[in-house]
């Protein structure tokens, strides 16, 4: 009995291990892609061009603009003579925003009347110009105040100390680089099991399969571990190009994150085995795979926050394997999680898991019959 | 042309009866959609927060009261910081503020001493940054209607206009991102598929046997598929713009010549994927990574190229997505901007000649 699931077990690897390509593509390409998207996928907003467009002459608009230009959210700075030329240029996407200086801009400052300046921003997108809106805001308010400080009855208002813990300096990467270790580590396992059983079937070896003596379970087990292998060891992997490659702290315990590990790789797969057990053929297996896949990676918290979501979504989202492995991986490089946290987050991984396999086996055991 | 006619036919009726390729079709569109519109959203509202009184004095009730009534935080209100800060940990709580027990003389002192701590969990930075910035403007807002004195009545009043979107709706902007990944799976991800299928099966060294042409043969693969896309291409946008409340300020031929121009280099990307790889697993695996991903995360439509450090940046200019998103948003929000297209095409265009390129090269070689 043993001996019969070591040796399915073993002719499972050997599918994978033999072609070099399929090395190749399973683990080398998920390292590429994570020192891509790792360095790109970022919220913070920096290089952007910035237009100007001063029909005022006097020394508040230049003290403004140098301010302005010299701050890193600023990449390239054009000033234009007209308001038209910078609305073509917005409307053909050359700048992101722009700064519109009115004539008694000023002569306002110089009185200390309200000066008015007009901010354009290219609402199409919508993110990048609301955070550059921001550090204008602080730019213009930082300029208010020392303005203000000039005025000897001016008394500071009290303030707001702000800390960011976790991760002071807001770095993007922090975030990021530790969420696709368990995306990546998800694509492959589902890869590899949506293809497995659905694969035999397109081959005809499934009928060879139904006439050996194995059990539906056995079937499912082979099937399983290398699929839980290639996941666990992509996982790994980028976990080491984070901490080595990215330089990303790690406070928390490898024990508990690799042990959190095996629960989540483990209740991928199941979903995997429903999906490659339902269709005919390797093709539907993978469209199928990644029907499911794009949702899970989408209302996980992957990229945008999970609690952002409708209450509704946030509901559907407690299905997905990836949005309690998400928080664990997070917990695990930054908060240095404790146990408790970490369990209150595999229990659900451990229920997905059990719903997944049973009805994998159940279908297998029904092609069988 | 009629041996091309009749292979066309064929391959048509063979996507027609595979109910995998009619699934991507017709349901992942509205799939993707939905969830482009309501998952994905980086507007941070109804956060759950704490706030912890040290103090007994009227003022700091008055101000965690206040923190209470800000219409986008969810206050947890607590008495000692312990409390809160595992529940930082384990992310129940996104950030707390701490009200000290000395909160009324540090008020007075003034002379911009901190009088509150905020706390945020930056393990999301931009999460982080949006809560924090939302408590201290509650915390400016108290101070505002406490003292009833703008004592920073600001020299410098910005007006903000945001062009194309003026209510900020991140959903306005990412939904046409979200037409982009569709149209890169139909284009990429089902050619790489069925070609290298072929390929698995020997099916395509028997077609080469065939009197037909090389470009026959992957004209009549490619022609069903460029349809499909462009009726995938008007159901998304009928449902962008009468269900998702996504403005069509542009004109509709426009989306429909824009989204012909991207299947070229789209489905130059799934071919030479399938020429490529010859595995249907590995070309799977390569579509997802080099086309689903990238339209996702390196078009620009959610993370801003711009702010991308530069090698970063130059691989973005072989990814059609970038081209096609910029010109979806702009036929959506902004317009017909026809400088705008005929730049983005002529760079699609060019992407896709390099594709195509690579494929015949290839795929030269291995049938000699």
């Amino acid at each position: 009995m043993l001996d019969r699931l070591l040796a399915s077990i073993r002719k499972e690897f050997l599918v994978f291990l033999r072609d070099p390509r399929l090395r190749g593509m399973l683990f080398g390409v998920p390292v590429m892609q994570v020192l891509v998207f790792g360095f790109a996928a970022t919220l913070e907003v920096r290089h952007v061009d910035l237009a100007i467009v001063n029909d005022d002459a006097g020394l508040w608009s230049r003290e403004m603009i140098s301010r302005a230009s010299a701050a890193s959210f600023v990449g390239r700075v054009v000033y234009l003579d007209s308001m038209d030329d910078f609305t073509a240029r917005l409307e053909r996407r050359e700048v992101l925003l722009g700064l519109h200086f009115p004539a008694d801009f000023s002569r306002d400052v110089a009185a200390g009347r309200p000066a008015q300046l007009q901010v354009v921003i290219d609402g199409r997108r919508a993110n990048a110009g609301q955070v550059a809106f921001s550090y204008v805001t602080a730019i213009a308010a930082q300029l208010g105040l020392e303005l203000a400080r000039s005025d000897p009855q001016f008394v500071t208002p009290p303030q707001a100390e702000v800390r960011h813990w976790f991760n002071p300096n807001l770095d993007y990467r922090w975030f990021m680089v530790p969420n696709l270790a368990a995306t990546m580590s998800m694509i492959i396992a589902l890869m590899i099991t949506g293809s497995s059983i659905s694969r035999e079937r397109e081959l005809g070896t499934f009928d060879q399969l139904l006439v050996s003596p194995s059990t539906p379970l056995e079937i499912i087990v082979s099937k399983t571990i290398p699929a839980m292998l290639g996941g666990g060891i992509v996982g790994v992997l980028v976990v080491g190009v984070a901490i080595f490659g990215f330089g990303i702290p790690f406070y928390g315990s490898f024990l508990l994150l690799f042990g959190a590990m095996c629960p989540f790789v483990l209740s991928v797969v199941g979903v995997g085995l429903v999906v490659s057990s339902l269709a005919n053929t390797q093709q539907q297996s993978m469209l199928g795979i990644f029907l499911i896949m794009s949702p899970t990676i989408m209302i996980s918290g992957f990229a945008t926050p999970f609690e952002n979501m409708p209450q509704w979504l946030q509901y559907i989202g407690q299905v997905s394997p990836l949005k309690h492995f998400l928080i664990i991986v997070q917990g695990s490089f930054l908060k240095s999680m404790p146990a408790a946290d970490v369990w209150s987050n595999v229990w659900p991984l451990l229920i997905i898991a059990a719903v997944s396999f049973t009805t994998a086996t159940v279908f297998v055991q029904r092609r069988l019959q | 042309m009629r041996r091309l006619w009749a292979l066309v036919r064929k391959e048509s009726y063979q996507i027609l009866r595979d109910p995998a390729a009619m699934l991507i079709t017709f349901a992942l569109p509205p799939v993707l959609l939905f969830l482009f519109a309501f998952a994905v959203s980086l507007d941070v509202k109804n956060v759950h927060v704490g706030v912890v009184l040290e103090s007994d004095a009227p003022a700091a009730r008055s101000l965690a009261a206040a923190f209470a009534a800000t219409p986008y935080l969810r206050v947890t209100p607590v008495r000692n910081r312990r409390e809160v800060e595992s529940k930082l940990v384990s992310g129940e709580l996104k950030a707390f503020a701490v009200i000290p027990a000395d909160f009324e003389a540090r008020l007075l002192e003034g002379q911009g001493r901190a009088a509150i701590q905020i706390i945020a969990d930056a393990s999301n930075p931009n999460t982080s940054t949006f809560t924090a910035a939302y408590m201290q403007g509650a915390f400016a807002g108290w101070l505002l209607s406490r003292d009833g004195d703008p004592a920073e009545a600001s020299a410098i009043e910005l007006k903000p206009r945001f062009w194309f979107n003026p209510e900020l709706q991140s959903r306005r902007t990412l939904v046409p991102g979200a037409i982009a990944v569709v149209m890169t799976m139909i284009g990429t991800m089902l050619t790489a598929l069925v070609v290298s299928r072929e390929w698995e099966r020997g099916t395509m060294e028997a077609m080469l046997a065939t009197p037909a042409t090389m470009g026959e043969l992957i004209l009549s693969k490619l022609l069903p598929y460029f349809l499909l896309g462009g009726v995938a291409t008007a159901g998304c946008a009928f449902l962008a713009v009468q269900v998702l409340g996504v403005p069509m300020v542009g004109s509709f031929w426009a989306l429909m010549l824009i989204s012909a121009v991207f299947l070229v280099p789209a489905l130059g990307q799934g071919l030479m994927i399938s020429t490529l790889s010859k595995n249907q697993l590995v070309a799977t695996q390569l579509a997802v990574m080099s086309g689903y991903l990238p339209s996702f995360l390196l078009s620009g439509f959610v993370f801003e190229i711009q702010s991308m450090p530069w090698f970063i940046q130059k691989i973005t200019y072989i990814i059609p997505a970038r081209y096609y998103v910029s010109s979806l948003q702009t036929v959506f929000l902004a317009g017909d901007v026809w400088p705008l297209f005929l730049r983005d095409m002529a760079s699609m265009l060019a992407v896709g000649a390099v594709f195509f390129g690579i494929t015949r090269l290839k795929s030269k070689r291995r049938l000699d």
